[in-house]
């Protein structure tokens, strides 16, 4: 279980994040909504200690997240807003050295396969740097297929995606929560992520402010529209 | 290993790219012909004044190889690739400083015979301890250089906020590096220019050890 | 709450003892100690010269023990140590810097000689230039104050190494006078050791000054977000 209490961030004089607590429990999928600018993004950047918080703790399954003990990051795996991969390299390079740096296996048959499993396989050499936005949230899913990990934390999954890329990710995400993994998404689409999580979390001046039933999402989006 | 992953990311990077490189090369050899055309003397005074330009050329260009190393990784926010693997931030220190000096060392290869080519200058007759000396000021450079190249990473004016701290931090490496390479020029024996080894030695120790101790608290995102 | 510095009388009282202790001090310099029979009157730039030097190096070694400090804590209270002290210590490395160069146009017949203490407090000063530039054209935030801290350890655990290296480097340079400050008379030895005191309580007010303002300035923009 993921546990995150009381954590802070400021950047410079604003405070993004003041406080904020949330839970994501084994095998659940779990969505955080929010103004733009709000901290979501922040906060999952924290979670996979990308950045530093001011104040506050993350554990997960007891442990804490924030210490120097890195084994604990191979079952967490961030989808972060932007690419997060080298843009000079080829999307095989990429997910190569993504395998390496968690330690499994990377045969050049595997990333192919998974690569062909979100319709990358003919864009496999060239660097990812030409990649339109929708392709390299497709790489994204890849980089998800190619680990074993407990919990993904997804940061804007949608963004570029065509209907097709849209229906592979509902599928995907469905899969994952069929085996009993555990999600967190954020997205300001309230139609979307409604109907892909257990319960949301509306966050606010940097603070979770309301935890609601992701099934009442029509209520729920008319609440963040409001807010 | 994970230093190997992390050092065979670096290499394929710039095997991709060869911008770091590249932009090294051309700098260098810019400023050693402008050193040509400025400095045009007997060659006796242009031998005296040799390793004090030889080192002034490596600083500069060394900062292109730091600065980059850095800034390259927040195109497509790649480094959140890294940091939030189960990666150890001392292993990933080490691997910018290996990388850093491994860019150094190459770029060097090609610069230095254009140095002594086109200043006219005999290359030093102890080839061996001048390499060795070569070698251990690229480490050092890089070792300091790698730390504050991390740490102005997301400053706004980190291309001169680098320089800026790099060079007076340095200044006793490059002390050293010039009095000994003069002394090696020279032919002196090595209890003439020991004391300027141990200097450069002590740098590397201090600055590699601090790197691999506080890195972690500099590289965020 | 925010109350001004010298609205308490300790403090009042402490800047009005260091004033008079100044006096006292510059009474001493001028009318009582005698006067050195080689270098006549600018052998008395020593009573503020070394002093100065005395107290950039406390400033400097604050730094580096706060900016420790800092980094294993992230208590905001550390960086604000480690910011008053790199400004005074700054302060007193431009007083070095000039009255060294007033005393050895005279003594040595040229202000600037690559002496090597001298150097060393150059090399000091132009790096914590780059640290005053780093803070303000970092981002203000957390992520500054960890770098001022890296930036603040790593020069002065480089103060020997600049030392030796410049010490050697200059050999041949004029030779900074080493006192024994045991062996020299009642008038010299008092009076130094009176600036000293006066220095070292200057630096200790004018820290808790602007220890007193920092404070004030976080106060404030903690304020402003809860507005």
């Amino acid at each position: 279980m993921l546990s995150i209490e009381n954590v802070s961030k400021r950047f410079g004089a604003a405070a993004v994040l003041n406080g904020a607590s949330m839970r994501v429990g084994h095998s659940e999928s779990v969505g955080l909504v929010g103004k733009n600018g709000s901290g979501k993004s922040t906060l999952l950047r924290i979670v996979s200690r990308i950045l530093f918080c001011d104040g506050g703790s993350i554990d997960w399954d007891g442990q804490s997240l924030l210490g120097s003990d890195v084994t604990l990051r191979r079952s967490l795996l961030y989808l972060g807003h932007e690419p997060g991969f080298y843009p000079a390299l080829s999307a095989s390079e990429n997910l190569h050295y993504l395998a390496d740096l968690y330690g499994v296996e990377r045969s050049s048959a595997l990333i192919a396969e998974k690569l062909e499993e979100v319709g990358l396989d003919s864009f496999r050499k060239g660097p990812i740097r030409n990649y339109s936005r929708g392709m390299l949230q497709r790489l994204l899913l890849a980089k998800a297929l190619m680990l074993q990990w407990s919990l993904l934390l997804m940061d804007e999954p949608t963004t570029g995606l065509d209907s097709d890329g849209m229906e592979l990710l509902s599928a995907l995400i469905a899969s994952w929560r069929k085996e009993g993994r555990s999600l967190l998404i954020i997205s300001h689409d309230n139609a979307w992520i409604s109907a892909h999580v257990d319960r949301m979390y509306v966050l606010e001046e940097g603070k979770i402010k309301s935890r609601e039933g992701g099934m009442s999402a029509p209520h729920h989006s008319d609440l963040v529209t409001a807010v | 290993m994970m230093l190997r992953v992390l050092l065979r990311k670096e290499i394929l990077l710039e095997m991709r790219s060869r911008e770091i490189l590249v932009s090294m090369i051309t700098f260098g050899a810019a400023v050693v012909l402008l050193y040509a055309f400025s400095f045009r003397p007997s060659p006796e005074i242009l031998r005296q004044f040799a390793p004090g330009l030889l080192w002034t050329v490596v600083l500069f260009v060394s900062v292109l190889a730091l600065h980059r190393s850095h800034s390259l990784e927040k195109e497509f926010d790649a480094f959140s690739l890294t940091l939030s693997a189960p990666v150890d931030r001392s292993t990933l220190f080490l691997s910018k400083w290996f990388g850093n000096f491994l860019m150094l060392l190459i770029s060097q290869v090609i610069l230095l015979p254009l140095f002594f080519l086109f200043l006219q200058l005999p290359f030093p007759s102890m080839p061996g301890a001048f390499i060795g000396l070569l070698i251990l000021v690229d480490l050092g450079i890089s070792s300091a250089g790698s730390l504050l190249s991390g740490a102005v990473m997301r400053a706004r004016v980190n291309e001169f906020l680098l320089p800026l701290l790099l060079f007076p931090m340095v200044t006793p490496l490059m002390i050293s590096a010039v009095k000994s390479t003069a002394a090696v020029m020279e032919s002196q024996p090595f209890s003439q220019w020991k004391l300027w080894l141990q200097l450069i030695v002590s740098f590397i120790i201090v600055f590699g050890l601090v790197g691999y101790l506080i890195y972690d608290h500099v590289c965020e995102e | 709450m925010m109350e001004s510095f010298y609205s308490k009388a300790g403090n009042r009282i402490m800047a009005i003892a260091i004033s008079v202790l100044w006096l006292v001090v510059l009474y001493l310099v001028l009318a009582v100690t005698r006067i050195d029979p080689d270098q006549q009157m600018a052998q008395k730039i020593f009573y503020y010269h070394v002093p100065s030097a005395w107290t950039a190096g406390i400033a400097f070694l604050a730094v580096a023990v706060s900016g420790g400090f800092y980094l294993f804590t992230q208590n905001e209270k550390w960086d604000h140590l480690g910011l008053a002290s790199a400004e005074l210590g700054t302060l007193f490395c431009a007083l070095v810097l000039i009255t060294g160069p007033i005393w050895a146009k005279p003594i040595w017949g040229e202000p600037w000689s690559w002496e090597p203490r001298l150097t060393t407090v150059l090399i000091m000063f132009l790096i914590y230039i780059g640290y005053f530039l780093l803070r303000q054209f970092g981002e203000i935030g957390e992520r500054t104050r960890r770098v001022s801290a890296v930036i603040g350890i790593a020069a002065f655990v480089n103060v020997p190494i600049i030392y030796v290296s410049v010490k050697f480097w200059s050999a041949e340079a004029q030779l900074h006078p080493q006192p024994g400050m045991s062996q020299q008379p009642a008038d010299v030895y008092w009076t130094f050791i009176l600036s000293l005191i006066t220095f070292t309580l200057l630096f200790v007010h004018l820290l808790r000054n602007r220890l007193h303002l920092l404070k004030l300035q976080s106060q404030m923009s903690r304020m402003r977000d809860d507005i």
